[in-house]
């Protein structure tokens, strides 16, 4: 589709002992899509496919309108990536980078990378070695919002930052988005950050998407109930969609939430988030 | 493509220091004996290390992922690889041609040209070697194809060690490889030249062939 930044069909790539599994989902353009799963679940390697960073066995992939394999380097270059960790030349100072990035982006902002950098307060002289965690991830972000990037692919850019950091970065995140043709794939297993700013939702479990849905449906479609173990069979199990029980209850995530309020008067209703719902979903795979 | 030879080249600087001691030190042992056929000798086997930094320094920072996710293709990497390895060549045979000059000048010998030319023979064995090497490193990552390098370099000592023992041994050489080396010897410029066009341009193709399949 052509509204779409990135469109996965029925990608599937295996390994001697993990497999992406028909991976399907699409974001549409000018949205951010949260992107999680536990470690080890396929979220780096889809990234990489993306990327075409490894050969896939089987799927299309479209990524601004073309095919993945066939980006030009003008498509490329309206593409922004942070990868987990650091991948920028550890011996490199900031102001060495931009003379670097310079001659790779043709559509290079000097201006806008030096404004970023005393943003982020990162020193020019010190080489990436000597830099924090938190300093690398945030001179990465620079560098992929310094070249008029219209499509973020962040592979856990958030992850192990402290909370003040996380904040400040998701914030940059959601000013980025306010251009309409502006998009950002957003790989992370801290869900609060896909809570605080994704506008859909992609969840994979072992090489497979379990849901990718818009957010605000999923938390509006379903909600928790909390009964005695005793009414379970009572529910219809089209409704459930996990259950957590103990010798008090049992917590039960259902779906379909306004259908289920209709037939079932007597239950009280809570708010799911996207956590507990990825949660349910992922321990009663894990029962199979 | 000039973006990724710019970053080898900082990314190498931090070799300045160390190089300038370890010249300076050559340098002035040759001046004691009056002698650059060491410091040419060194430089060259100084060059070999240098541009096989240059590999490990990506991998250590995972580079080529993150440089393909550029407006860069993976030929572009492969090429800029070639490019830094032809232009440390020259800024090594530069080096060495400023001190075969300056040492000549000193000693007051005219054997300048015959001086140069050990460094221009070191400079292009570095160049042969170096087309089979990478090849390898590309398939094999530095790690793994370390001993295939050291092998590799290791080659034509052991080559000369082998022809200097068959004299030694008064072998008695066929006519004809005779006649063939006295061919080479006459046009050994235009042979030699051809020969390590021919070796890069076949190595060159051959990494990207590889390259093009890596999976990352």
């Amino acid at each position: 589709m052509m509204n779409d930044a990135i469109t996965v069909h029925n990608l599937t790539k295996q390994y001697n002992n993990f497999a992406l599994d028909k991976v399907s989902f699409r974001i549409p353009m000018g949205s951010i899509m949260g992107f999680v799963g536990e470690n080890g679940a396929g979220k780096t390697t889809t990234i990489k496919a993306i990327l075409d960073l490894i050969a896939i066995d089987d799927g299309t992939i479209t990524v601004l309108g073309s095919d993945h394999k066939d980006l030009s380097k003008e498509k490329k270059s309206l593409i922004g990536t942070v990868f987990d960790g650091n991948h920028l030349p550890e011996n490199m100072n900031p102001g060495e980078i931009n003379l670097v990035m310079k001659r790779i982006y043709p559509n290079w902002n000097e201006k806008a990378f030096h404004s970023y950098m005393d943003k982020f307060q990162i020193p020019y002289k010190k080489t990436v070695k000597e830099f924090s965690r938190g300093m690398k991830m945030k001179l990465s972000i620079g560098v992929a919002l310094s070249h008029n990037a219209k499509l973020l692919i962040l592979d856990e850019a958030t992850s192990g930052l402290d909370p003040m950091v996380r904040d400040e970065i998701l914030d940059i995140f959601l000013d980025f988005i306010q251009e309409e043709d502006h998009t950002i794939l957003l790989s992370s297993h801290i869900i609060s950050d896909i809570e605080k700013i994704a506008d859909y939702v992609t969840f994979i479990h072992k090489g497979r998407i379990i849901f990718s849905e818009n957010k605000d449906d999923l938390i509006y479609n379903h909600g928790i109930i909390h009964c005695k173990n005793t009414d379970l069979d009572m529910i219809d199990t089209n409704y459930i969609v996990g259950v957590q029980k103990n010798q008090f209850g049992s917590k039960v995530l259902i779906r379909d939430k306004e259908s289920f309020v209709r037939r079932y008067r007597n239950y009280a209703i809570e708010k799911a988030s996207i956590e507990e719902i990825m949660l349910f979903i992922s321990n009663k795979r894990g029962e199979h | 493509m000039a973006g990724l030879i710019i970053k080898d080249l900082i990314n190498l600087k931090r070799y300045g220091k160390i190089l300038g001691v370890l010249i300076a030190i050559y340098a002035i042992m040759s001046f004691i004996n009056k002698d650059v056929s060491m410091f040419n000798s060194f430089f060259t086997v100084v060059l070999a290390m240098i541009t096989i930094s240059s590999y490990s320094f990506d991998e250590a920072a995972k580079w080529d992922s993150y440089a393909l996710s550029m407006p860069v293709d993976r030929k572009d990497i492969v090429r800029g690889k070639y490019c830094l390895l032809l232009i440390i060549t020259l800024i090594g045979l530069g080096i060495s041609l400023l001190f075969t000059v300056s040492i000549n000048l000193y000693t007051g010998s005219n054997s300048l040209l015959k001086n140069f030319e050990f460094s221009i023979i070191g400079g292009l064995g570095l160049l042969f070697l170096y087309s089979i090497i990478i090849p390898f490193i590309t398939r094999f990552g530095v790690e793994k194809a370390r001993i295939i390098i050291i092998i590799v370099l290791m080659l034509p000592m052991a080559i000369g060690y082998l022809i200097k023992n068959s004299f030694n041994n008064e072998i008695i050489i066929p006519e004809i490889i005779l006649e063939i080396s006295e061919l080479f010897l006459q046009y050994k410029s235009i042979i030699v030249s051809i020969g390590i066009v021919l070796a890069l341009s076949i190595s060159y193709n051959i990494s990207v062939k590889i390259y093009q399949k890596k999976q990352f």
